[in-house]
Protein backbone atom coordinates (compact mmCIF):
# COMPACT_ATOMS: atom_id res chain seq x y z
CA UNK A 1 0.00 0.00 0.00
CA UNK A 2 1.22 3.49 -0.83
CA UNK A 3 2.40 5.84 1.68
CA UNK A 4 -0.27 8.74 0.38
CA UNK A 5 -3.12 5.96 0.10
CA UNK A 6 -2.25 5.05 4.25
CA UNK A 7 -2.12 8.64 5.53
CA UNK A 8 -5.74 9.00 3.58
CA UNK A 9 -7.11 6.16 4.97
CA UNK A 10 -5.74 7.62 8.38
CA UNK A 11 -7.54 10.85 7.75
CA UNK A 12 -10.89 9.33 6.93
CA UNK A 13 -10.57 7.47 10.06
CA UNK A 14 -9.46 9.95 12.16
CA UNK A 15 -13.09 11.91 10.90
CA UNK A 16 -15.43 9.14 10.82
CA UNK A 17 -14.17 6.73 14.20
CA UNK A 18 -15.26 9.22 16.71
CA UNK A 19 -18.78 9.50 14.39
CA UNK A 20 -19.50 6.02 14.79
CA UNK A 21 -19.13 6.47 18.47
CA UNK A 22 -15.67 4.63 19.84
CA UNK A 23 -15.03 7.13 22.20
CA UNK A 24 -14.63 5.33 25.82
CA UNK A 25 -17.87 5.34 27.36
CA UNK A 26 -18.19 7.28 30.91
CA UNK A 27 -17.52 4.43 33.85
CA UNK A 28 -20.95 4.43 36.27
CA UNK A 29 -20.45 6.44 38.71
CA UNK A 30 -22.83 4.03 41.19
CA UNK A 31 -22.88 0.14 40.27
CA UNK A 32 -25.69 -1.81 42.12
CA UNK A 33 -25.57 -6.42 42.55
CA UNK A 34 -28.49 -7.44 43.92
CA UNK A 35 -27.74 -10.28 46.29
CA UNK A 36 -29.35 -12.18 49.68
CA UNK A 37 -28.55 -13.86 52.77
CA UNK A 38 -29.45 -17.61 51.28
CA UNK A 39 -28.52 -19.42 48.38
CA UNK A 40 -31.64 -21.08 48.11
CA UNK A 41 -35.18 -19.95 48.27
CA UNK A 42 -37.34 -22.40 51.17
CA UNK A 43 -41.20 -22.25 51.56
CA UNK A 44 -42.36 -19.81 53.88
CA UNK A 45 -38.41 -19.20 55.64
CA UNK A 46 -38.00 -15.68 55.43
CA UNK A 47 -34.84 -14.23 54.06
CA UNK A 48 -32.99 -10.78 53.45
CA UNK A 49 -32.69 -9.39 50.26
CA UNK A 50 -29.87 -6.56 49.79
CA UNK A 51 -28.83 -4.30 46.80
CA UNK A 52 -25.25 -3.43 47.42
CA UNK A 53 -24.22 0.39 45.68
CA UNK A 54 -20.82 0.55 45.49
CA UNK A 55 -20.10 4.52 44.86
CA UNK A 56 -16.87 6.23 42.69
CA UNK A 57 -15.06 7.64 45.00
CA UNK A 58 -15.25 11.11 45.76
CA UNK A 59 -19.24 11.29 44.90
CA UNK A 60 -22.05 10.60 47.59
CA UNK A 61 -25.40 9.19 47.69
CA UNK A 62 -28.28 11.09 49.91
CA UNK A 63 -30.31 9.03 52.82
CA UNK A 64 -33.95 8.76 53.25
CA UNK A 65 -33.71 11.93 54.54
CA UNK A 66 -30.95 14.29 52.39
CA UNK A 67 -30.36 17.20 54.60
CA UNK A 68 -29.87 20.76 53.42
CA UNK A 69 -30.30 19.62 49.71
CA UNK A 70 -29.74 16.95 47.44
CA UNK A 71 -32.81 13.68 46.94
CA UNK A 72 -33.43 10.61 48.84
CA UNK A 73 -32.42 7.65 47.09
CA UNK A 74 -34.90 5.30 46.29
CA UNK A 75 -35.68 1.59 46.36
CA UNK A 76 -37.87 -0.60 44.96
CA UNK A 77 -37.56 -4.70 45.41
CA UNK A 78 -39.68 -6.42 42.77
CA UNK A 79 -40.35 -9.86 43.87
CA UNK A 80 -42.25 -12.89 42.45
CA UNK A 81 -45.95 -13.32 42.84
CA UNK A 82 -47.07 -14.63 46.52
CA UNK A 83 -43.91 -13.50 47.90
CA UNK A 84 -43.81 -10.19 50.06
CA UNK A 85 -41.17 -7.43 50.29
CA UNK A 86 -40.95 -5.14 53.40
CA UNK A 87 -40.08 -2.06 54.06
CA UNK A 88 -36.21 -0.94 52.84
CA UNK A 89 -33.79 -0.71 55.73
CA UNK A 90 -31.46 2.13 55.66
CA UNK A 91 -28.20 1.76 56.78
CA UNK A 92 -27.24 4.66 59.64
CA UNK A 93 -26.11 7.50 57.07
CA UNK A 94 -22.82 9.79 57.43
CA UNK A 95 -22.91 13.55 57.65
CA UNK A 96 -21.45 15.46 55.15
CA UNK A 97 -20.60 18.81 55.32
CA UNK A 98 -20.60 20.79 52.07
CA UNK A 99 -19.26 24.19 51.19
CA UNK A 100 -22.13 26.94 51.91
CA UNK A 101 -22.83 25.44 55.34
CA UNK A 102 -24.71 22.95 53.85
CA UNK A 103 -25.32 19.39 55.99
CA UNK A 104 -26.05 16.73 53.95
CA UNK A 105 -26.79 13.01 55.07
CA UNK A 106 -26.00 9.84 53.03
CA UNK A 107 -23.46 7.47 51.98
CA UNK A 108 -20.12 6.91 50.13
CA UNK A 109 -18.06 4.16 48.93
CA UNK A 110 -20.32 1.40 49.71
CA UNK A 111 -24.00 1.22 51.35
CA UNK A 112 -26.11 -2.40 51.31
CA UNK A 113 -30.19 -1.46 51.83
CA UNK A 114 -31.95 -4.26 52.86
CA UNK A 115 -35.59 -5.74 52.80
CA UNK A 116 -36.81 -9.29 54.20
CA UNK A 117 -38.77 -11.45 51.85
CA UNK A 118 -41.25 -13.69 52.96
CA UNK A 119 -41.75 -16.76 50.54
CA UNK A 120 -45.39 -18.37 50.27
CA UNK A 121 -45.70 -21.29 52.06
CA UNK A 122 -46.45 -23.63 49.30
CA UNK A 123 -43.15 -22.97 46.89
CA UNK A 124 -42.47 -26.25 44.88
CA UNK A 125 -39.14 -26.92 45.00
CA UNK A 126 -36.94 -26.72 41.80
CA UNK A 127 -38.13 -23.40 40.50
CA UNK A 128 -36.43 -20.51 39.20
CA UNK A 129 -37.40 -17.10 40.61
CA UNK A 130 -36.10 -13.93 39.89
CA UNK A 131 -35.90 -11.10 41.84
CA UNK A 132 -35.13 -7.69 40.61
CA UNK A 133 -34.42 -4.25 42.76
CA UNK A 134 -34.92 -0.59 40.90
CA UNK A 135 -32.76 2.24 42.53
CA UNK A 136 -32.87 5.96 42.16
CA UNK A 137 -30.14 8.42 43.35
CA UNK A 138 -28.88 11.61 43.09
CA UNK A 139 -24.90 11.32 43.37
CA UNK A 140 -22.96 14.26 43.72
CA UNK A 141 -19.47 15.42 44.30
CA UNK A 142 -18.57 18.91 42.03
CA UNK A 143 -21.72 18.48 40.31
CA UNK A 144 -24.73 16.80 40.58
CA UNK A 145 -26.19 13.61 38.16
CA UNK A 146 -29.39 11.49 38.41
CA UNK A 147 -29.31 8.09 37.67
CA UNK A 148 -31.10 5.01 38.33
CA UNK A 149 -29.85 1.19 38.20
CA UNK A 150 -31.51 -2.00 37.75
CA UNK A 151 -30.20 -5.21 38.97
CA UNK A 152 -31.60 -8.46 38.87
CA UNK A 153 -30.93 -11.79 41.35
CA UNK A 154 -32.55 -15.46 40.06
CA UNK A 155 -32.68 -18.31 42.80
CA UNK A 156 -33.99 -21.86 43.13
CA UNK A 157 -36.66 -22.98 45.28
CA UNK A 158 -35.13 -25.39 47.50
CA UNK A 159 -35.90 -27.90 50.65
CA UNK A 160 -32.79 -26.11 52.62
CA UNK A 161 -31.54 -22.77 52.47
CA UNK A 162 -28.15 -22.85 53.09
CA UNK A 163 -26.89 -19.42 53.77
CA UNK A 164 -24.92 -16.57 51.54
CA UNK A 165 -23.10 -13.32 52.17
CA UNK A 166 -22.92 -14.05 55.52
CA UNK A 167 -20.30 -11.45 56.66
CA UNK A 168 -21.64 -8.47 54.59
CA UNK A 169 -25.23 -8.92 55.61
CA UNK A 170 -24.18 -9.00 59.11
CA UNK A 171 -22.32 -5.73 58.56
CA UNK A 172 -25.18 -4.10 57.15
CA UNK A 173 -27.54 -5.27 59.17
CA UNK A 174 -25.76 -4.17 62.36
CA UNK A 175 -25.69 -0.45 61.12
CA UNK A 176 -29.57 -0.31 60.54
CA UNK A 177 -30.40 1.53 63.29
CA UNK A 178 -33.08 -0.31 66.13
CA UNK A 179 -34.98 1.13 68.86
CA UNK A 180 -33.31 -0.70 71.15
CA UNK A 181 -29.47 -1.03 70.11
CA UNK A 182 -27.39 -3.53 72.96
CA UNK A 183 -25.33 -0.46 73.33
CA UNK A 184 -28.06 1.73 74.87
CA UNK A 185 -29.46 1.39 78.66
CA UNK A 186 -32.24 3.40 78.42
CA UNK A 187 -33.20 6.50 76.01
CA UNK A 188 -35.98 9.80 76.43
CA UNK A 189 -37.31 11.74 74.84
CA UNK A 190 -38.29 15.00 76.02
CA UNK A 191 -40.68 17.69 74.08
CA UNK A 192 -41.63 21.37 75.11
CA UNK A 193 -44.49 22.92 73.70
CA UNK A 194 -42.08 25.57 72.36
CA UNK A 195 -40.37 22.94 70.13
CA UNK A 196 -37.42 22.62 71.45
CA UNK A 197 -36.38 19.16 72.50
CA UNK A 198 -34.63 16.89 74.03
CA UNK A 199 -32.85 13.07 73.61
CA UNK A 200 -31.38 11.83 76.49
CA UNK A 201 -29.36 8.34 76.00
CA UNK A 202 -27.82 6.26 78.75
CA UNK A 203 -25.14 4.06 77.13
CA UNK A 204 -23.56 1.49 78.19
CA UNK A 205 -20.35 2.16 77.13
CA UNK A 206 -18.84 5.78 76.03
CA UNK A 207 -19.67 5.77 72.37
CA UNK A 208 -17.65 8.33 69.69
CA UNK A 209 -19.16 10.68 67.60
CA UNK A 210 -22.55 10.60 68.38
CA UNK A 211 -24.68 12.43 65.80
CA UNK A 212 -28.70 13.54 65.20
CA UNK A 213 -30.37 12.54 61.78
CA UNK A 214 -33.95 13.61 62.00
CA UNK A 215 -36.14 11.36 59.60
CA UNK A 216 -37.68 12.52 56.32
CA UNK A 217 -40.97 15.29 56.79
CA UNK A 218 -41.94 17.72 53.95
CA UNK A 219 -44.56 19.61 56.82
CA UNK A 220 -41.75 18.97 60.01
CA UNK A 221 -37.85 21.08 60.13
CA UNK A 222 -35.40 20.55 62.73
CA UNK A 223 -32.75 22.88 63.39
CA UNK A 224 -30.39 24.42 66.66
CA UNK A 225 -29.14 21.24 67.20
CA UNK A 226 -26.49 20.34 69.86
CA UNK A 227 -25.12 17.14 71.47
CA UNK A 228 -23.34 17.00 74.23
CA UNK A 229 -21.44 13.54 75.73
CA UNK A 230 -20.20 13.22 79.46
CA UNK A 231 -19.51 9.39 80.05
CA UNK A 232 -22.03 7.13 79.51
CA UNK A 233 -25.06 9.64 78.82
CA UNK A 234 -25.46 12.02 75.73
CA UNK A 235 -27.84 14.75 76.04
CA UNK A 236 -29.27 15.88 72.34
CA UNK A 237 -31.10 19.05 72.38
CA UNK A 238 -33.13 20.76 68.74
CA UNK A 239 -35.57 22.50 68.31
CA UNK A 240 -38.52 21.15 65.96
CA UNK A 241 -41.44 23.07 64.40
CA UNK A 242 -44.21 22.25 61.90
CA UNK A 243 -44.30 24.09 58.80
CA UNK A 244 -47.85 26.56 58.15
CA UNK A 245 -49.65 25.18 55.30
CA UNK A 246 -48.30 22.24 54.85
CA UNK A 247 -49.76 18.24 55.35
CA UNK A 248 -48.65 16.10 58.04
CA UNK A 249 -48.72 12.98 56.57
CA UNK A 250 -47.48 10.70 59.75
CA UNK A 251 -48.40 10.06 63.28
CA UNK A 252 -44.72 9.49 64.50
CA UNK A 253 -41.64 11.11 63.34
CA UNK A 254 -38.14 9.02 63.19
CA UNK A 255 -34.86 10.73 64.40
CA UNK A 256 -32.19 8.32 64.79
CA UNK A 257 -28.98 8.87 67.03
CA UNK A 258 -25.88 7.78 64.93
CA UNK A 259 -23.08 6.59 67.33
CA UNK A 260 -19.71 4.36 67.09
CA UNK A 261 -19.73 1.04 68.73
CA UNK A 262 -16.64 -0.09 70.99
CA UNK A 263 -15.41 -1.46 67.43
CA UNK A 264 -15.71 2.17 65.37
CA UNK A 265 -18.70 0.63 64.28
CA UNK A 266 -21.28 2.75 63.04
CA UNK A 267 -25.02 1.79 64.62
CA UNK A 268 -28.19 4.02 65.22
CA UNK A 269 -30.62 4.54 67.55
CA UNK A 270 -34.22 5.16 66.34
CA UNK A 271 -36.27 7.53 68.35
CA UNK A 272 -39.87 8.07 67.14
CA UNK A 273 -41.95 11.04 68.28
CA UNK A 274 -45.36 11.27 68.10
CA UNK A 275 -46.68 14.45 65.51
CA UNK A 276 -49.32 15.79 67.58
CA UNK A 277 -46.90 17.64 70.17
CA UNK A 278 -44.88 19.22 67.75
CA UNK A 279 -45.80 23.06 67.07
CA UNK A 280 -45.87 25.78 64.74
CA UNK A 281 -42.88 28.08 64.46
CA UNK A 282 -43.30 30.92 66.47
CA UNK A 283 -43.47 33.38 63.05
CA UNK A 284 -46.64 31.47 62.37
CA UNK B 1 -29.79 39.14 94.69
CA UNK B 2 -26.13 38.39 96.65
CA UNK B 3 -23.25 40.84 94.93
CA UNK B 4 -21.61 37.79 94.21
CA UNK B 5 -24.38 36.11 92.57
CA UNK B 6 -25.16 39.20 90.70
CA UNK B 7 -21.93 39.07 89.38
CA UNK B 8 -22.02 35.42 88.24
CA UNK B 9 -25.65 36.65 85.87
CA UNK B 10 -23.80 39.22 84.23
CA UNK B 11 -20.80 37.32 83.44
CA UNK B 12 -23.00 34.40 82.58
CA UNK B 13 -25.16 37.04 80.30
CA UNK B 14 -21.76 38.28 78.68
CA UNK B 15 -20.77 35.43 77.60
CA UNK B 16 -24.00 34.01 75.92
CA UNK B 17 -24.36 37.19 74.23
CA UNK B 18 -20.56 36.51 73.16
CA UNK B 19 -21.58 33.20 72.35
CA UNK B 20 -24.61 34.41 70.51
CA UNK B 21 -22.76 36.83 68.48
CA UNK B 22 -19.98 34.49 67.53
CA UNK B 23 -22.26 31.92 66.19
CA UNK B 24 -23.91 34.61 63.69
CA UNK B 25 -21.25 36.13 60.90
CA UNK B 26 -19.28 38.93 61.68
CA UNK B 27 -21.76 42.00 60.75
CA UNK B 28 -24.01 39.88 58.58
CA UNK B 29 -27.67 40.01 58.93
CA UNK B 30 -29.71 36.62 58.53
CA UNK B 31 -32.88 36.69 56.91
CA UNK B 32 -35.94 35.41 58.48
CA UNK B 33 -39.64 34.97 57.58
CA UNK B 34 -41.36 38.75 58.71
CA UNK B 35 -38.13 40.35 59.06
CA UNK B 36 -36.41 42.81 56.97
CA UNK B 37 -34.41 40.96 54.13
CA UNK B 38 -30.72 41.34 54.14
CA UNK B 39 -29.70 44.04 51.31
CA UNK B 40 -26.98 43.07 49.06
CA UNK B 41 -25.18 44.57 45.88
CA UNK B 42 -23.96 42.05 43.25
CA UNK B 43 -23.11 42.36 39.48
CA UNK B 44 -24.58 40.64 36.91
CA UNK B 45 -23.73 38.36 33.64
CA UNK B 46 -22.73 42.00 32.40
CA UNK B 47 -21.08 43.59 35.18
CA UNK B 48 -23.82 45.75 36.21
CA UNK B 49 -24.15 46.26 39.82
CA UNK B 50 -27.50 45.30 41.18
CA UNK B 51 -28.87 46.72 44.59
CA UNK B 52 -31.54 45.04 46.50
CA UNK B 53 -32.45 48.46 47.54
CA UNK B 54 -33.15 49.56 44.04
CA UNK B 55 -36.27 47.71 44.04
CA UNK B 56 -37.69 49.14 47.66
CA UNK B 57 -41.38 48.71 47.53
CA UNK B 58 -41.84 45.87 44.98
CA UNK B 59 -42.27 42.07 45.90
CA UNK B 60 -38.60 40.76 44.94
CA UNK B 61 -38.55 36.81 43.83
CA UNK B 62 -34.49 35.69 44.47
CA UNK B 63 -34.03 32.66 42.72
CA UNK B 64 -30.50 30.65 43.78
CA UNK B 65 -29.64 29.02 40.23
CA UNK B 66 -26.82 27.01 39.04
CA UNK B 67 -26.66 25.82 35.19
CA UNK B 68 -25.02 22.54 36.26
CA UNK B 69 -27.55 21.79 38.41
CA UNK B 70 -30.14 19.02 37.38
CA UNK B 71 -33.08 19.94 39.10
CA UNK B 72 -32.50 23.45 38.12
CA UNK B 73 -31.79 22.54 34.11
CA UNK B 74 -35.33 19.97 34.72
CA UNK B 75 -37.04 23.53 36.06
CA UNK B 76 -35.53 25.75 32.57
CA UNK B 77 -36.55 23.17 30.47
CA UNK B 78 -40.21 23.05 31.76
CA UNK B 79 -40.21 26.60 32.07
CA UNK B 80 -41.24 26.96 35.44
CA UNK B 81 -38.96 30.10 36.56
CA UNK B 82 -39.58 32.23 33.18
CA UNK B 83 -42.96 31.47 32.88
CA UNK B 84 -43.25 32.57 36.60
CA UNK B 85 -40.90 35.76 36.41
CA UNK B 86 -42.21 36.79 32.67
CA UNK B 87 -46.34 36.10 34.64
CA UNK B 88 -45.58 38.24 37.19
CA UNK B 89 -43.38 40.84 35.87
CA UNK B 90 -46.58 42.28 34.53
CA UNK B 91 -48.29 42.53 37.74
CA UNK B 92 -44.73 44.21 39.33
CA UNK B 93 -43.02 41.32 40.89
CA UNK B 94 -39.18 41.84 40.19
CA UNK B 95 -37.07 38.57 39.52
CA UNK B 96 -33.90 38.57 40.52
CA UNK B 97 -31.33 34.85 39.81
CA UNK B 98 -28.25 34.35 42.37
CA UNK B 99 -25.35 31.69 41.59
CA UNK B 100 -23.17 30.89 44.15
CA UNK B 101 -21.15 28.49 42.79
CA UNK B 102 -17.24 29.39 43.46
CA UNK B 103 -15.03 30.72 40.61
CA UNK B 104 -15.90 33.08 37.82
CA UNK B 105 -19.30 32.32 36.89
CA UNK B 106 -19.43 35.01 34.63
CA UNK B 107 -19.06 33.14 31.41
CA UNK B 108 -21.48 30.23 32.17
CA UNK B 109 -24.20 32.53 33.75
CA UNK B 110 -23.94 35.15 30.30
CA UNK B 111 -24.39 31.73 28.27
CA UNK B 112 -27.30 30.45 30.73
CA UNK B 113 -29.07 33.86 29.84
CA UNK B 114 -28.54 33.80 26.57
CA UNK B 115 -29.80 30.35 26.00
CA UNK B 116 -32.75 30.03 27.95
CA UNK B 117 -33.41 34.14 26.76
CA UNK B 118 -33.37 35.23 30.81
CA UNK B 119 -35.42 38.56 31.21
CA UNK B 120 -33.98 39.09 34.53
CA UNK B 121 -30.12 39.34 35.90
CA UNK B 122 -28.04 36.02 36.52
CA UNK B 123 -26.19 37.89 39.87
CA UNK B 124 -22.82 36.18 40.92
CA UNK B 125 -22.53 35.81 44.41
CA UNK B 126 -19.14 33.86 44.09
CA UNK B 127 -17.97 34.91 47.51
CA UNK B 128 -21.22 32.87 48.63
CA UNK B 129 -22.08 36.63 51.04
CA UNK B 130 -25.44 36.58 49.85
CA UNK B 131 -26.34 32.93 49.76
CA UNK B 132 -25.11 33.30 53.53
CA UNK B 133 -27.19 35.93 54.50
CA UNK B 134 -30.24 34.40 53.18
CA UNK B 135 -29.25 30.98 53.84
CA UNK B 136 -29.67 29.62 51.05
CA UNK B 137 -28.48 25.90 50.84
CA UNK B 138 -29.80 24.53 47.19
CA UNK B 139 -30.45 25.27 43.80
CA UNK B 140 -33.00 26.05 43.04
CA UNK B 141 -34.00 27.74 46.42
CA UNK B 142 -36.68 30.65 46.03
CA UNK B 143 -37.10 33.52 48.29
CA UNK B 144 -40.21 36.14 47.80
CA UNK B 145 -39.19 39.59 49.36
CA UNK B 146 -42.60 41.77 50.26
CA UNK B 147 -42.62 45.29 49.36
CA UNK B 148 -42.22 46.34 52.92
CA UNK B 149 -38.84 44.91 52.48
CA UNK B 150 -39.79 41.98 55.03
CA UNK B 151 -38.72 37.93 53.82
CA UNK B 152 -42.50 36.61 53.11
CA UNK B 153 -41.30 33.25 51.70
CA UNK B 154 -38.22 30.64 51.82
CA UNK B 155 -38.31 27.69 50.19
CA UNK B 156 -38.79 25.56 47.51
CA UNK B 157 -40.07 26.15 43.96
CA UNK B 158 -42.44 23.29 45.02
CA UNK B 159 -43.08 19.94 46.42
CA UNK B 160 -41.70 18.43 43.26
CA UNK B 161 -38.42 17.35 43.52
CA UNK B 162 -38.86 14.05 41.38
CA UNK B 163 -40.26 15.88 38.33
CA UNK B 164 -43.02 13.21 39.03
CA UNK B 165 -45.58 14.57 41.58
CA UNK B 166 -49.28 14.30 40.11
CA UNK B 167 -50.55 17.03 43.26
CA UNK B 168 -47.70 19.48 42.40
CA UNK B 169 -48.01 22.52 44.01
CA UNK B 170 -45.95 25.98 43.31
CA UNK B 171 -45.21 27.43 46.66
CA UNK B 172 -43.56 30.34 44.85
CA UNK B 173 -46.68 30.92 42.77
CA UNK B 174 -48.94 30.47 45.78
CA UNK B 175 -47.39 32.84 47.91
CA UNK B 176 -47.09 34.90 44.91
CA UNK B 177 -50.60 34.89 44.48
CA UNK B 178 -51.07 35.60 48.48
CA UNK B 179 -49.55 38.64 48.82
CA UNK B 180 -50.72 40.23 45.16
CA UNK B 181 -54.03 39.50 47.55
CA UNK B 182 -53.22 41.67 50.17
CA UNK B 183 -53.43 38.27 52.37
CA UNK B 184 -50.58 36.64 54.23
CA UNK B 185 -48.72 33.90 53.02
CA UNK B 186 -50.06 30.16 54.12
CA UNK B 187 -47.10 28.66 53.60
CA UNK B 188 -44.29 30.39 54.45
CA UNK B 189 -41.41 28.60 55.01
CA UNK B 190 -41.12 24.68 52.94
CA UNK B 191 -37.86 22.49 52.18
CA UNK B 192 -35.96 23.53 49.39
CA UNK B 193 -34.32 20.24 47.04
CA UNK B 194 -31.58 20.22 44.21
CA UNK B 195 -27.76 20.92 44.74
CA UNK B 196 -25.11 22.47 47.15
CA UNK B 197 -25.62 25.63 46.69
CA UNK B 198 -22.11 26.48 46.98
CA UNK B 199 -18.84 24.82 45.13
CA UNK B 200 -15.65 25.96 45.52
Amino acid sequence: MSVRLLIWIGLIAAVLVPQLGFAASKPELVKAQLLADTSNVKSGTPFTIGVLLTITPGWHIYWINPGDSGLATSVSFKVPKGFEAGPVRFPVPQRFDQPGNVVNFGYEEEVLLLATVTPPADLPVGQSLEFAADVKFLCCNQVCIRGSTKSRLTFETSHDAKPANEQLFQRWERQVPLPKPPEVIQSHLDLQSDGRGEIRVEWAKSPTNVQLFPGPSEALMVSEVSIKTTGNASTIRFVIHRLAGLELRQSLYPMVVGYADAEGLRRGLEMNMPVSAITPASHQ
Amino acid sequence: MKPKALLGSITGALLVGLALSALRAADQPVAAIGQPAPDFSLKDENGTSVKLADYKGKIIVLEWTNPDCPFVQRHYQWHTMTNLASEYKDKGVVWLAINSNGGDNSKADSEWARQNHLAYPVLDDSEYHVAGAYQAKSTPDMFIINKDGTLAYEGGIDNDPDGDNAHRVNYVQKALDEILAGKSVSTPVTKSYGCGVHYK
